[in-house]
């Protein structure tokens, strides 16, 4: 199959929107202006963590904040001139929004967040940990959910069987993210584990 | 064409060209407003498993369009990157009309190769060892001199 | 999309800059350091070898403590008096490094030999009688002398890569098409002033994996080290915890593993090394290209040589904390299989690019990748295993 029509493409797993279950959106804009706009979306990996924060980012924009985005990961780390840049643009009211705030050092993360609560208007961080920020919603995911996000992703394509998802579920210990690339690779060297 | 909208009309309706061949259409816009000016850009963005690239190969600017109109453009193909799929990794060319500030957009995709088909290596090509020397005339050609230990 | 697209590409730029004063940094504090707590010491270590031994009176010997925030140091203070060509000099120190660490035990062993010691000896440059040093060859207190390698190693590492990656070729919007790199280029060429003659092809320096894992296995089994020194110490009071000591098994298996890796980097180290040498710096598609393979070093030690091309697609991923890249293989075609050791020793091959496949291609996270690849069976010892990148362009490119 080629790259561009296998269903689990990353381009076609990132435009799922979050699936909420429990507080929609504004519900949960809401909350992020009653915890004075200071909190953390927590969830293991591959819980959906970026995509909610992406959504309530687009959110934010529309109630018109400013954002400033900065993303951490195992291969990005937040340097020093990163942090310099990010402190000279921000203004009062401006909301900065955080991807892997749990992979700064204590003492990185006690700076940053004083310089932010003194700078900034807001801060809304993704963390695998809880003692970081209030929580403004815990993500999880579920067999259920990764069935339907796969069959919505998979529409017009053979569907994988529920025992197989089942078991792709189990194997990534409910990451979802590489579900959809383990389906990505059954797909891209056409397995027959799919049923029609 | 609807009020609010943008289109591209590439001549004989062609959407599959050699690289570095020039391609010729007309932009057409029927929009709410007088926009400052639209673009229309040639890009190629990747698709498949690993995060999306892209780039921007040439931008054609119109400006003043006025909210309704059409103008011809022409612009030359680059030589590559190719239109391509493999397992892990597309090509895909596009080309884009879009307000200069706005967020009204349109795109056509083009194919952009030697054969105006899309290059597709989805399955493993391997020569076999008796195969293999089709393509490698490995010392084995008279017209080949094979500097080597064997002269 | 076409708006995101500029963002990116400007972002991308701030984010080079971003990461080369960071590795910069890296780089320069690591260095500073390893001069100061390795190299420096080493060589006079090294330079002292040569220094005059001379009786001398200990004045004072103690050991200092130095309190910190979260512990105590120590280090070990030993005043003493020599002559020298008839004039008397003192000095303070110990050895080449001294510096204040925990442990008091051997330290406070060390300064009572020295106080009971009734005929000590220094050691003494002849070329500056006034520096003079107690024990002058290497000891276990030289490990913590690796400790800011791997910083240096790592900042001068990721330093050189963004240098290296920094401007893509940009005539003519190519941009994605990687330029060809030939050994002993001191710089990125530009793709339209390459030479067209025969080019060395360049391959990863064996050397990058033998720091890699070396720095690897350092800072594991640094690490570990504290955690086994008290576990032993616990073993030899016999209030030894069997639950703390089985949780510590998978991470000694662990350093054990990175230990052998370092060894076998180490060993391949000493494998005859691959010289290939291509007729054109760049290859188009459907084009024709010869390729010469020699070896530095011993050839005789490959039992089996095989010679690829392979065509590769690679993918990197980057979606929350995680970073991952997948690779797959979409041409692969052998130029040569061979037992014999003449022919494994060098020689030349012909091969034709197929014209209906795929050109280089490389971006940010996708890449179309070329390569021809070594493979060399050696008996009982790490194989020969080498990969040397080519540009394949498009048909016709010039």
């Amino acid at each position: 199959m080629k790259a561009r029509d296998n269903p689990f493409s990353a381009g076609r797993t990132e435009s799922l929107s979050y699936r909420h279950n429990g507080m929609s959106k504004n519900g949960l804009l809401l909350k992020f202006r009653q915890l004075d706009y200071k909190a953390a979306i927590i969830g293991p990996k591959g819980s959906g963590k970026t995509t909610l924060l992406e959504e309530l980012k687009r959110g934010l924009e529309d109630n018109g904040f400013i954002i400033h985005c900065v993303f951490v990961n195992d291969e990005k780390p937040l340097s020093k001139d990163a942090r310099k840049n990010l402190f000279a643009r921000l203004k009062k009211g401006d909301i900065v929004i955080l991807d892997g705030a749990d992979l700064l050092s204590k003492q990185e993360w006690r700076r940053f967040k004083s310089k932010i609560v003194k700078c900034a208007g807001g801060l809304l961080i993704t963390s695998h940990r809880q003692d970081l920020l209030a929580t403004l919603i815990e993500c999880s995911t579920s067999p259920e959910l990764f069935s339907e996000l796969a069959s919505h992703l998979a529409v017009g394509e053979s569907h994988p069987s529920e025992e197989l998802l089942n078991k792709i579920y189990a194997e990534h210990k409910g990451n979802i993210r590489n579900c959809f690339r383990h389906l990505y690779d059954m797909y891209a060297d056409k397995q027959p584990a799919v049923n029609k | 064409m609807k009020m609010g909208s943008l289109d591209i009309k590439l001549s004989d309706n062609r959407t599959a060209f050699k690289p570095c061949e020039k391609i010729s259409g007309r932009a057409e816009w029927q929009l709410e407003n007088n926009p400052e000016a639209l673009e229309l850009s040639l890009f190629w963005q990747t698709e498949g498993k690993g995060t999306k690239d892209s780039g921007i190969a040439e931008t054609i600017r119109f400006d003043n369009p006025g909210s309704v109109g059409s103008r011809i453009f022409s612009l030359r193909l680059p030589s590559g990157p190719y239109s391509f799929s493999g397992k892990l990794i597309s090509i895909i060319w596009n080309l884009e009309l879009a307000e200069a500030k706005g967020k009204d957009a349109i795109q056509k995709s083009i194919i952009i190769s030697p054969t105006e088909k899309e290059i597709v290596c989805t399955d493993l090509i391997s020569d076999s060892e008796e195969e293999g020397h089709k393509n490698s005339f490995l010392k084995f050609t008279g017209k080949f001199k094979f500097s080597s230990h064997r002269f | 999309m076409v708006s995101i697209i500029r963002k990116n590409a400007k972002e991308a730029k701030k984010g080079r800059v971003i990461g080369l004063v960071f590795f910069g940094i890296f780089a320069v504090v690591g260095s500073v350091m390893s001069y100061a707590m390795s190299i420096r010491p080493a060589a006079k270590v090294i330079m002292a070898g040569n220094w005059t031994q001379a009786a001398c009176r200990i004045l004072s010997a103690e050991v200092e403590s130095h309190r910190g925030d979260d512990s105590t140091t120590y280090k070990i203070k030993i005043v003493y008096q020599y002559e020298y060509n008839g004039s008397i000099y003192k000095s303070d120190r110990y050895d080449f490094m001294n510096m204040s660490s925990s442990g008091y035990k051997r330290k406070a062993e060390v300064v009572r030999k020295y106080q009971q010691e009734k005929k000590p000896v220094c050691f003494v440059n002849p070329q500056n009688p006034s520096e003079a040093v107690l024990k002058r060859g290497f000891h276990s207190g030289f490990f913590w002398a690796l400790f800011p390698l791997p910083f240096a190693g790592i900042g001068i590492a990721g330093f050189v890569y963004i240098i290296r990656n920094w401007s893509k070729q940009k005539s003519g919007g190519k941009d994605w098409l990687p330029s060809p790199q030939p050994a002993g280029a001191e710089k990125r060429i530009s793709f339209s002033s390459m030479p067209s003659g025969p080019v060395v092809l360049r391959s990863k320096s064996p050397w990058a994996r033998l720091v890699f894992s070396m720095a690897i296995g350092a800072f594991w089994n640094g690490t570990l080290s504290f955690f086994l020194f008290d576990i032993v110490k616990e073993w030899q009071l016999g209030a030894w915890g069997l639950l703390r000591t089985l949780f510590f098994v998978p991470f000694a298996v662990i350093g054990i593993i990175l230990i052998a890796l370092f060894f076998i980097c180490f060993l391949a180290m000493f494998n005859p090394r691959p010289i290939l040498t291509l007729s054109s710096a760049s290859v188009p598609l459907g084009g024709t290209a010869y390729l010469n393979w020699r070896f530095r070093g011993r050839t005789n030690m490959i039992r089996h040589l095989r010679i690829l091309l392979k065509g590769i697609e690679a993918a990197r991923y980057r979606r929350g904390t995680d970073t991952c890249t997948d690779e797959n293989t979409f041409f692969q075609m052998e130029i040569l299989s061979t037992q014999d050791k003449r022919e494994i020793a060098f020689g030349e091959a012909g091969l034709v690019i197929p014209g209906d496949s795929m050109h280089s291609f490389e971006a940010e996270n996708n890449k179309v990748i070329w390569e021809v690849e070594v493979q060399g069976v050696i008996d009982s010892w790490p194989d020969v295993q080498e990969k040397f990148k080519l540009t394949v362009t498009p048909a016709g490119m010039e």
